[in-house]
């Protein structure tokens, strides 16, 4: 029922809302430099993020600090971390994502096999931040494939997802991968019998659906039991994550395991090189896992000659993921690359030592140094 | 939790009402401990406004209680509405008393006690069932409503935008939004009317704590504790030292005018001071001189127009929203209510005049308005 708003009401009424409301604003959390830091590097939790929030929009000194550090934080890019002239929060806040990120990915399987998707995609602890920023590294990588016909086979020749672990003889699989517009992932598994029965060697068998990195390692997406004839994976916001466009996707980016399949044996993995002017990428292959040794993050890239000479006169940035950031590691001119194999070695103060399944905890970008110079 | 959050809290608060007034003892006694429990604070605060300390409010609170339990089968179980009522019926009554029998009370804190006419329960029912402020976003300003993080991420947006000067990609960042997807979303928020009235309203509205925090110390400003003691020491018998631009007479004066929203002639009756009216009113004189808003409503009609959106600062319900404010939040009087928006109304190019507030604000209008749009727009 509508009540009259031409009603009056009568100022006991009024008292009486009026007591009942005072007083009951929730208290703004004290928001300090720290806090900001997380907020601004995009390392905040979901639950901190409120709260930053809430106190950002009462106060405009607030905001006009928040402003500062963006700013210091892009003129920061440009610099690798040790050099740059940054407030303390903000240095140490990096300094703690770089470290926290570095160590994310060297357990990133585990934790994304023993966490929904949901916890990936919209997760608002520190690793479901970071998983979404693994999954954002290989979705950069797969973009660069997709966008690059050349590399658009790195990892198998036909459009077909690998099948890893066992598969009874006389079942077959099918798959079927769409990006919706909403950026849901649609899969579709389905085990077709050939032989009456088959399917009933692996019911009740753990089935996991994986992203292949073409960096290297993989990023599960979902696991279940194998029950029915079909398996059907949703992912919402998959496509937002990992910067895809909708529509059907290679089959030959996904596999499927089923039973307790071994982990994905190493391949020939790459890294792509973005240039800003947004030209087709170059791809250098990876030799050896990446790895933390001695405070140093190490890579050795392999690059022929040919396209050593087309990138003379370039620089090479390698850059990492952290929160919303992306951080200069380290940066180089072409020219000190003088053989096939180069090794870059990057300081990352603080850092454990160990190593990564997936290069795509780099992102590399060339520059044109006469246009950005050092 | 303010008020009753959803449909199904609604039906079981009615329960335990009807619990509570009906059922035998021991089922009744459950229904009012968790009742009751979600009012003392209020019942607290509500002794404390009258001048109880918080002491003697705690005590006051748990005789009500006790009243309340006795007088259980006189309870009509009508809603929150009712119930509040009923409550506060009991409160005034037995402060009332207090207050009779002991000289250390100010013996006019109750002299405006009157019931609620029973016309008025369903509107106070309707109030009190979720959060007004809310409410109030919703009818005047066209936020969603219950949708507190989602507005609050756009106003932040559009504060980034209109009023510090980031481009687009740089909110995004700023937000940790992908800039290659967000810039559809984004061009949606800032050109939202909704969030267009928001960030107005949220930027134009002063409250009295943080009008006169500014007032006293703009370069840093104080905060509402620190306005306590400020309080606390003007009001006692250590003269305070001079706060800023001002002594110690003049920012008892802006405390009791901006703070309190006292009139002259309220501020006259303090005698501690000796004030004479020229002085009050030289202060108050002073104090609208330094008010913010106008310079702020320049800000917005700068950048709104900039970005030729500057019709919206001239939307009513923007005003509306502000007067309601003022209004029901700071208890302001009509005068001073003015004197915050009309200064900034006519900077954007509207007019707040006595009129116009007269046939908002005069019997309660704004808050029947509210009320009927809260019983018509389910949250």
């Amino acid at each position: 029922m509508r009540l009259d708003d031409q009603h009056e009401l009568s100022n006991a009424t009024v008292a009486a809302v009026r007591v009942f409301y005072s007083g009951l604003e929730s208290a703004a959390v004290p928001v300090g430099e720290a806090d900001l830091a997380r907020f601004v590097t995009g390392l905040a939790t979901a639950a901190e993020r409120e709260e930053t929030t809430a106190a950002l929009i009462e106060s405009r000194s607030l905001r006009d600090r928040l402003v500062s550090m963006h700013r210091e934080l892009k003129a920061a890019q440009k610099h690798s971390v040790a050099e740059s002239r940054i407030a303390p929060a903000l240095a140490k806040c990096l300094a703690e994502g770089l470290n926290g990120s570095l160590s994310f990915y060297s357990r990133m399987r585990e934790w994304c096999l023993t966490n929904d998707w949901t916890a990936i995609s919209g997760g608002s602890s520190s690793e479901g931040i970071s998983a979404r920023s693994a999954l954002a590294a290989a979705g950069r990588t797969l973009q660069g494939i997709l966008s690059s016909p050349r590399f658009a086979v790195v990892r198998g020749s036909d459009d077909a997802p690998s099948i890893e672990g066992y598969l009874p003889p006389g079942l077959a699989i099918e798959f079927e991968a769409n990006l919706d517009s909403d950026g849901m992932l649609k899969a579709k598994v389905l085990f077709r019998e050939q032989v009456s029965g088959a399917l009933q060697a692996i019911v009740d068998k753990p089935v996991a659906l994986e992203l292949l990195d073409p960096s290297g390692g993989s990023i599960p997406i979902a696991t279940g039991r194998v029950c029915l004839q079909a398996w059907s994976v949703d992912a919402p916001d998959f496509g937002s994550v990992c910067g895809l466009s909708p529509g059907l996707l290679p089959s030959s980016l996904f596999r499927i395991s089923l039973g307790n399949a071994q982990p994905l044996p190493r391949g020939r993995n790459h890294l792509f090189a973005e240039f800003p002017s947004g030209s087709g990428p170059v791809a250098f292959q990876i030799l050896d896992e990446p790895r933390i040794q001695g405070a140093e993050l190490i890579v050795t890239l392999l690059a022929q000659e040919s396209v050593r000479q087309m990138l003379a006169g370039y620089r090479i940035d390698f850059l990492v993921p952290v929160g919303s950031i992306l951080l200069l590691l380290g940066t180089w001119p072409m020219d000190i690359w003088n053989e096939d194999a180069h090794t870059f070695r990057m300081p990352v103060p603080g850092a454990k030592d160990g190593s990564f399944e997936t290069g795509s905890i780099l992102q590399v970008r060339l520059l044109r140094i006469k246009d950005e110079p050092f | 939790m303010i008020g009753i959050d959803s449909g199904k809290d609604r039906w079981e608060l009615q329960d335990e009402l009807v619990a509570f007034s009906q059922a035998p003892d021991k089922e009744a006694q459950i229904a009012f401990d968790k009742i009751f429990a979600n009012q003392r604070r209020r019942l607290i605060r509500y002794f404390m406004g009258k001048g109880f300390s918080e002491d003697n409010a705690e005590d006051l609170t748990q005789e009500v209680s006790r009243r309340a339990w006795a007088a259980r089968r006189s309870f009509e179980p009508l809603g929150l509405g009712a119930w509040w009522n009923f409550l506060l019926r009991i409160a005034r009554n037995h402060a009332i008393d207090i207050v009779r029998r002991s000289s250390r009370y100010r013996q006019d804190a109750f002299a405006d006690a009157e019931e609620i006419p029973a016309g008025d329960i369903p509107y106070l029912d309707v109030l009190l069932r979720e959060d007004i402020f809310d409410a109030a976003d919703a009818l005047w300003l066209g936020l969603p409503r219950r949708q507190k993080s989602q507005n609050r991420s756009r106003l932040l947006a559009a504060q980034l935008f209109y009023l510090h000067g980031l481009d687009w990609r740089e909110v995004a960042q700023v937000l940790g939004k992908d800039a290659r997807t967000a810039s559809h979303e984004l061009d949606e928020w800032l050109s939202d009317g909704a969030v267009l009235r928001h960030l107005a309203y949220v930027e134009l509205y002063w409250s009295n704590d943080r009008l006169a925090g500014y007032l006293l110390c703009p370069k840093e400003p104080l905060t509402p504790p620190e306005l306590d003691r400020l309080n606390e020491a003007l009001n006692g018998d250590e003269p305070a030292t001079r706060i800023s631009d001002w002594t110690p007479r003049e920012a008892f004066v802006v405390l009791r005018r901006v703070r309190n929203g006292l009139t002259t002639d309220r501020i006259l009756s303090f005698h501690h001071y000796n004030f004479d009216q020229d002085e009050v009113e030289g202060v108050a004189e002073r104090v609208r001189n330094q008010y913010p808003m106008a310079r702020i409503g320049k800000e917005l009609r700068d950048a709104y127009e900039a970005a030729d959106h500057v019709m919206r600062l001239i939307d009513t319900g923007l005003w509306r929203r502000l007067v309601f404010q003022y209004d029901f939040s700071d208890d302001l009087p009509q005068k001073q209510i003015l004197e915050r928006t009309a200064p900034p109304a006519e900077v954007v190019g509207t007019k707040m005049t006595e009129a116009k507030l007269t046939g908002w604000i005069s019997m309660n209008r704004l808050l029947a308005q509210l009320a009927a749009f809260m019983s018509e727009v389910p949250a």
